[in-house]
This record gives C-alpha cells, structure tokens and sequence, in this order.
C-alpha cells in the first residue's frame, strides 16, 4: 500500500502530517557542579524527571554532580538559550540541606534533566525524589530514602535503614538495615546483608516479592499473597496461599509482606 | 387513470381547502363557507400541472385528463400558471370561478368529474417544498439519546439496524484502536540514561495514529447522534442555515511532534469552544479556541483570542471557508522552590504569556440544517511558550501544523 512512498521516514511524515506535525529543533548543555556539605548530615535531592545515580564516596566532603539539561525550541538558537535558563538551587537550614533545580514555568514542559553521577560523602543520609526515572545508590552507609513516581530503584547499602516507593518500577535493595519497600506496580527483592536481625517491609501492589534474610531468628511472619507464598528457612519451612502467620522466638524481626504475586521467603548465607 | 391525481396545496397565510367534485363521498367534499369562493379547475384533453397563486395562498395542481378540482379560496384575485399564458382569475364569496386546460367545453357546461382522488394535501413552510417525513415525536427524543449512551442505537431504534450495528462496529473499532496505541507506551521510557532519540519514528507514528483514530471516532460519535435525530424527523432535505446570526463551535485541535526527553515524540490537543457572529453576509467575527488547562506544579492556563472568518464557499452541504486570528493564552503555576528557612516568604505563584497567531480553514459539512461535522486544518507559531493538556508545551517559534475536528451549531 505504501510502496510508493520511499522509506519510512516519509511515511512517518505523511501520517504526522495527516493529524498535524511540529517542527522544532533540539537543544542541550553540559553542567557540573559542587556544594558543600560540612556540619551537614541529611541531604535531600528533589529533581524534575531524570535518572539518579547516588555513590557514597569516603573520601569525599562535598556534593558534587554531573549531567545535561535538553531543551527543545522553534529554532536551534531558541533551543539552545532554553537550555541555558534552568540552574541548581541549593539550601541549607542546620544539618539539613536540599538541592533542586529553578525552572521558570514557561519551560517546564520544554526542559529535561539528565544527572550523570552524583557523589556524597558516604556517611550521609540522603533522600531521592524525583518524578520519572531509574534511581541506583552504592555505597552510603547512612539513612536511604527513594520516592519516585516512575522508574525502577536499587540500593546497595543504607546501613541505617532504606525506604523505598516506586509508583511504577521494581525496586531491589541490599542492606544489613531495616528495609522498607513499596511498589504500585512492579517486584521487589529484599535482601539482607550482614548479620541481619533487622524488621523488612513490602507492599507490592502488582507484582511478586523475594526476600532473603540472613538470620530467621526471633522472626514475625506476616505474609499475604493474591498467589503462593513459599518460606524456607531453617526454622520455617511452608508452601501455601492466601496468608500466612508465624512467629519465631521472641518475634522482634518483623518480615510483614504484602503482595498482589507470590511471595518468597528463604534463608540465605551471610 | 384517476389514481395518478394529485392536488399539493402550499398554505402561507390563509387555509384552502381542495374538494372533489360534488358526486363523490362526503368526506372529500366541504360545504362553500360564506366568506370565501370556489374555484374550479378542468384538466382537459390531456390534463396538466397548474399553479394557482394569490390572496396568500399557493397551490399546485395535478390534473388528468378530463378531471375536475374545486378548491375553496378566499376572495381574491389568483394567478394561474402552467397551463399557457398566466391567467388571472378573481374568485368572490359564495361564487363559483373556473379555468380549464386546452380541451375544456366553454364554462360552464364543464361536466362534473366523475371520480376526483385527493392523495396527498401537505402543509409546508415558505421556503420551498417539502423536505420532512412525518417522524414519531418521541422517536426525536430517544433515538439521539440512545446514540449518546450506545453508538448506533439511535440508528437501531429508528429500525435502520445494518446501519447502528456498522456505525457501533466502527465506534468500537476506533476505541479500541486508539485505546490499543495509547497504552502501547512503556510508562517506564525514559527512566533510564540516555537520550533514545531513536524512537522518535516510532513514537511519531503511534501518536500520529492515536490523533487519526481519535478524531475519526469525534465525528463519527456525533455524527451519528445528529443523524439519529434526522431520520426519527424524518428530515430528508438539509438545507444549511447560511443566515444564522451566532455559530457555536466545539473543536479539538491535534497535532503530533517532537518534545524533549523521552518520549521524543507526544500526542498535542486543545479542546475548546468558539462563539462567532456573523456580521455581513458570510463573514463571521467572534472568539476562538476558549479553553482551561492544567499540569504540572498546579499549573492553570486560560485562552481565547479574536477570529476573523469567511466563507468562500457554501453548496449544497459543504461550506469552505478561511480564518484568521490569534490565541491569547495566560498561566499561572506555583513558582519553585520553596525556601527552607523557617521564617521564610512562601514562593507564591508565576505567571507566563503567550500569543499564538495562526490561520486556518475549515471544512463544514452538515448533517442537519443547524449543525455540521468539522475538519479544520490550521498552521500557527507560538509567540511564547503554547500549553496544551497535562505536560505538553511548544515552544516558541514552533511551526505547528494542527487538525481539528468538532461539531458547530447555528443558531
């Protein structure tokens, strides 16, 4: 039927232009730069759509990120200076301080942010939110926490505890803390590292849920499944459906999972 | 022979009444009233169409050969037509004026008929002939409504069921289509690093067909509602109302491009209303493209502007015409970001501003005397940053080449 037409870039063309096309150009800038973060001890990062890439760095003292900002415009000289508008705004109250970007709000719609790395020093608590995009943390010993509203998340580390929503996307975590996920729409695999002994959390709204503990000691299983949930450690061992309750010991580590999926709970080496 | 008779009288201000012939059955005939007259038209040797016109009363005449019509007229002075020369006949209270066709014996040895067949006497308005079959009432009021909750069910209701069941297949084929690329997008592209700009082709063609299929199921959707209504009114003639004061317009203008990030490409559309007059004939002044947006940090945009349009072309069903204007569009959305100082100012709101001039066409077609399907292609180019729905904006100096497609009504 369209043999006629001579590829397929002019039948794209054709069809767009069958319910309308828009011509512009596209534009982008290259940024680095630094913070810092003496006396600080939380750092909050709240971006607009872009993927996050989060290393603790021992050796490190200041915030220090890469990236571009992509714009689009009418022309390439209007793309171009679009590019150019937004910039970093970073604010500090006591130990707490906050990056984010300044985008006026007839460009909003007409820039994206892409983060390269972002290094800190690895003893910080750090806080990721943005809006679409995959976030991945290595290497922070302190408090994780990542909210984002699209986008897949793994985090290697967060000594002090890692929390973790994802509207859409799984999320996977390795951590000796306490581990809290949630995810709308996607798995979640927990995975403890070190001696283990601390509480996991999961709620997966659509999806299927693997935990790995390190020690089934004093555990408090709270299991609810739309599919199978299996339990193997050496202490409990269970294939069922449905729900699923069994404390261990005291009960202090609470394994409470939640999942439109199977659940799977095993015990692995250290 | 008799049977081909046919009397049509056009009523404008004063009532005739036709009669047959004294000889046949009461019903068909009515006593002379005192204040009006009686004429008596002769068909002849081989009978004829006469038109007889006055004292605010037109009347066409089917005569057969040999045939007599009475009609009962007030007084006056009447034309007679089709039959030769016009002929002016004056018809007075209470007496009897007659005119034959070429053949007729002198009046008024005229012999009565003897059979007259009165088949068909229709009331209709000033303008011209008869255009409407007589539709059931409620059929008028349920068979469009039916449509709005069921496409094609008005059409069924009103016993065209090939009809509704292909306009209810179509609707449904183009939901589902438009539905089926909609959700063909991964929600997660664009969450990881890098730019794919490689999938801009695929991107533009999904959106481009999401806009084709989603303005072909626009007007079916009301196409099918309005011609609901015209078959149940049984409204067989559309004669589009080239002298309406005010014209109503509710369009969605669409295009496909590029935007920045990934996706490359998006779906960009604006619904809104137009309200034109027409101030001269054929040309039409009034504010276009009036519509509420949101998006993003509460972002809240409002736009209308001036139009200037007129119609190059208007037959039968189909109006052509050219416009001109500009969309005049302001936002506000909350300003960012918020200080962390405690005793620090709240960022209060930004406002932004934009011009769009563009000019356009339009293709009308009518599907009723009032109403017509619209497909309007227009080409434009933002001053400022043009927002549309949710997160899609052009930029500045953007050529855009958009369809519309909606629906008017003329009032």
């Amino acid at each position: 039927m369209y043999a006629h037409l001579k590829s397929p870039r002019l039948l794209a063309l054709t069809l767009a232009c069958a319910t309308g096309c828009i011509v512009g150009q596209r534009g982008a800038v290259e940024f680095s730069a630094e913070y810092p973060l003496s006396e600080i001890q939380a750092l909050r990062v709240a971006l607009p759509d872009t993927p996050l890439s989060v290393r603790g760095d021992p050796l490190a003292d200041k915030l220090t990120l890469n990236g571009y900002w992509f714009s689009v415009g009418g022309t390439a000289t209007v793309a171009q200076e679009h590019a150019e508008v937004p910039e970093f705004d970073y604010d500090r109250e006591g130990g707490f301080a906050r990056l984010t970007a300044v985008i006026p709000i007839d460009l909003r719609d007409l820039i994206d942010l892409e983060i390269g790395e972002i290094t800190v020093p690895d003893t910080l608590d750090v806080e990721l939110l943005t809006g679409l995009g995959n976030v991945e943390v290595t290497h922070i010993t302190g408090n994780v926490s990542v909210d984002v509203d699209a986008g897949h998340i793994e985090i290697d580390g967060g000594d002090e505890g890692v929390a973790a929503r994802a509207r859409i996307g799984n999320i996977a975590i390795r951590s000796p803390g306490v581990m809290d996920a949630v995810s709308g729409e996607g798995s979640i695999v927990l995975v403890q590292s070190g001696v283990g002994g601390n509480s996991v959390y999961a709620d997966a709204g659509q999806g299927d849920v693997r935990i790995e503990l390190t020690s089934d000691a004093n555990l408090n299983l709270d299991l609810h499944a739309t599919g199978d949930i299996r339990v193997q450690t050496s202490t409990v061992s269970t294939v069922s459906y449905g729900s699923f309750r069994r404390e261990v010991g005291n009960g202090s580590v609470d394994v409470h999972v939640t999942a439109a999926g199977n659940i799977t709970v095993v015990l692995v080496d250290p | 022979m008799f049977g081909r008779s046919c009397l049509t009288l056009a009523l404008v201000i004063t009532p005739a009444t036709a009669v047959g012939a004294p000889s046949q059955p009461a019903s068909l005939v009515e006593q002379p009233q005192q204040s009006s007259g009686t004429l008596e038209l002769y068909g002849g040797r081989e009978g004829g169409a006469l038109q007889v016109r006055g004292a605010g009363t037109t009347a066409g005449v089917d005569l057969d050969p040999g045939q007599t019509v009475r009609m009962q007229l007030p007084p006056g002075s009447y034309a007679i037509t089709g039959g030769g020369a016009p002929t002016s006949v004056v018809v007075n209270p209470g007496e009897t004026a007659r005119y034959g066709l070429p053949g007729s014996p002198p009046s008024p040895t005229i012999p009565p008929p003897s059979s007259v067949e009165v088949k068909q006497v229709k009331k209709v308005k000033k303008r011209g002939p008869s255009r409407r079959k007589s539709g059931s009432k409620w059929k008028r009021v349920v068979a469009p409504l039916v449509s709005v909750v069921l496409p094609g069910g008005g059409q069924m209701v009103n016993g065209q069921v090939g009809k509704g069941f292909g306009m209810f297949l179509g609707a449904v084929s183009l939901f589902a289509g438009s539905s089926a690329l909609q959700n063909a997008a991964d929600p997660l592209e664009g969450a990881r690093p890098g730019q794919l700009s490689d999938s801009f082709r695929s991107e533009l063609l999904a959106n481009a067909g999401y806009g084709v299929l989603t303005g072909g199921l626009h007007l079916l959707y009301a196409g099918q509602i309005l011609d609901a209504y015209r078959v149940a009114a049984g409204i067989e003639k559309i004669k589009p109302r080239k002298r309406h004061r005010v014209a109503v317009e509710m369009n969605r203008m669409a295009s496909v491009g590029y935007r920045v990030g990934d996706p490359a490409a998006d779906f960009y559309a604006d619904w809104n209303v137009s309200l034109m007059l027409q101030v001269f004939k054929r040309l039409s002044v009034g504010v276009g493209d009036i519509s509420f947006k949101s998006g993003s940090f509460n972002r809240l945009t409002f736009q209308a502007g001036p139009r200037v349009h007129y119609r190059v072309f208007d037959r039968n069903r189909l109006w052509i015409g050219l416009g001109a204007g500009v969309i005049l569009q302001g936002s506000v959305a909350d300003a960012q970001p918020e200080a962390l100082a405690i005793d620090a100012p709240p960022p209060g709101r930004e406002a932004a501003f934009a011009a769009i001039p563009y000019g356009q066409a339009d293709f009308r077609y009518f599907v009723l005397d009032r109403w017509s399907l619209n497909i309007i292609p227009r080409v434009s180019a933002p001053f400022g940053t043009r927002f549309f729905r949710g997160d899609a904006a052009v930029p500045k100096h953007a050529a855009t080449f958009e369809l519309g497609t909606g629906v008017a009504v003329y009032f």
